[in-house]
């Protein structure tokens, strides 16, 4: 058997690609056109394994969201059905990787930016590799729309002019309410005693 | 045609204003590298650069022209290929990983050397170069710009940095 083992690495993630040349279509025994199995290791996490569809789903899921990231659009991507999801997560970035067999509950790991951008590069190389005929059908990018660009700042705009009018209602009505009230006058009736007249 | 508007323009050349605070010889790293990536019709030696890079509205001698699109495709090649020899120093920058003294340590001396760059070469009496000078600003500024560079690095940083650099410009 032709199998063919290619190794990406950077820094803190290495990246593992098997497969066989696809002969029906004239590859050399060199290339890979047929994925068998890969492997990520990340530093300080157990290492992970899967199917072409798994690293499908892995590559467009952190390439979506590192092109928004890069915007300043922190927004997650994959939902609960999806074998690969990531969110921002404080400081860091949470990746959920749920496996395709029951009664396995999802991976979680927690990367940061150094280690996002080492994933990002790993993957760079991978799909660049004239070695790795595979098409991995990666969903084009688009323009981030200007509105989702300044949707982060303008949230926290939008809040200021009604905070700072509810603030200025509340010091000018206990202003007021530490002004004393005058008294009301009090009417001058004049008083006649009886008999006096 | 141009392909970048006045936001990406300033973009685009604070970003190689980064590098260059890494790399301390980082104006004859670009010729060089022009020169490698066979972008010498575009970037023949420094005065070219250095005319390309004054576009930029924020500079001190903005030369009130514009790139095409041509020659800002040329400078983010060059971005992209320079932010991959600096990577091992942006990832130091943006790890968390490193020790916390470290760190700050790094970050105050990068810092620094921006913050000169951008007195020598900036308009300071722009509003948007006041706010790279005011220390806790521009550091939020600054790691969004690493960022950037760090994942920008490489061929396929090339596409991910010119759709962020469009994206500014609409």
């Amino acid at each position: 058997m032709l199998n063919n083992t290619f190794n990406y690495e950077q820094n803190s993630v290495r990246l593992s690609i098997t497969g066989l040349p696809d002969k029906s279509l004239g590859q050399e025994n060199d290339q890979i056109g047929i994925l068998l199995s890969w492997k990520l290791t990340l530093l300080a996490y157990p290492e992970l394994e899967g199917q072409k569809e798994h690293l499908l789903s892995f590559l467009n899921v952190i390439y979506s969201y590192t092109r928004n990231y890069i915007s300043g659009v922190k927004e997650g991507y994959g939902n609960l059905e999806d074998p690969v999801s990531i969110s921002p997560h404080n400081k860091v970035h949470k990746i959920q990787l749920r496996s395709s067999k029951d009664n396995i509950s999802p991976l979680s790991i927690e990367i940061d930016d150094a280690e996002l951008s080492d994933l990002l590069y790993t993957f760079d190389l991978m799909c660049n590799d004239p070695r790795l005929l595979i098409n991995f059908d990666i969903s084009p990018s688009r323009i981030i729309s200007k509105s989702l660009l300044n949707n982060n700042t303008r949230k926290a705009f939008n809040l200021v002019a009604p905070l700072a009018g509810i603030a200025s209602l509340l010091a000018l009505s206990l202003l007021l309410f530490t002004i004393p009230l005058p008294e009301p006058p009090t009417p001058n009736i004049p008083t006649t005693k009886l008999g006096e007249s | 045609m141009s392909l970048l508007s006045r936001k990406g323009l300033e973009r685009l050349d604070l970003l190689l204003l980064v590098v260059e605070s890494i790399d301390l010889n980082g104006s004859q790293s670009m010729l060089y590298l022009a020169d490698q990536l066979g972008l010498q019709s575009h970037l023949p030696n420094l005065v070219e650069i250095w005319k390309k890079r004054c576009t930029n509205p924020l500079r001190k001698t903005n030369r009130g022209s514009t790139l095409s699109s041509p020659e800002s495709d040329a400078l983010i090649l060059l971005i992209c290929t320079m932010a991959e020899r600096v990577y091992p120093v942006l990832r130091q920058l943006i790890s968390s990983r490193e020790p916390k003294s470290l760190s700050i340590e790094r970050w105050n001396i990068f810092h620094d050397r921006f913050t000169d760059l951008i007195i020598e070469r900036m308009n300071i009496r722009r509003a948007a170069v006041k706010k790279l000078l005011e220390p806790e600003l521009s550091k939020d500024i600054l790691y969004s710009y690493v960022i950037t560079l760090s994942m920008c690095c490489g061929k396929n940083g090339y596409n991910r940095l010119r759709e962020n650099l469009i994206e500014h410009s609409i």
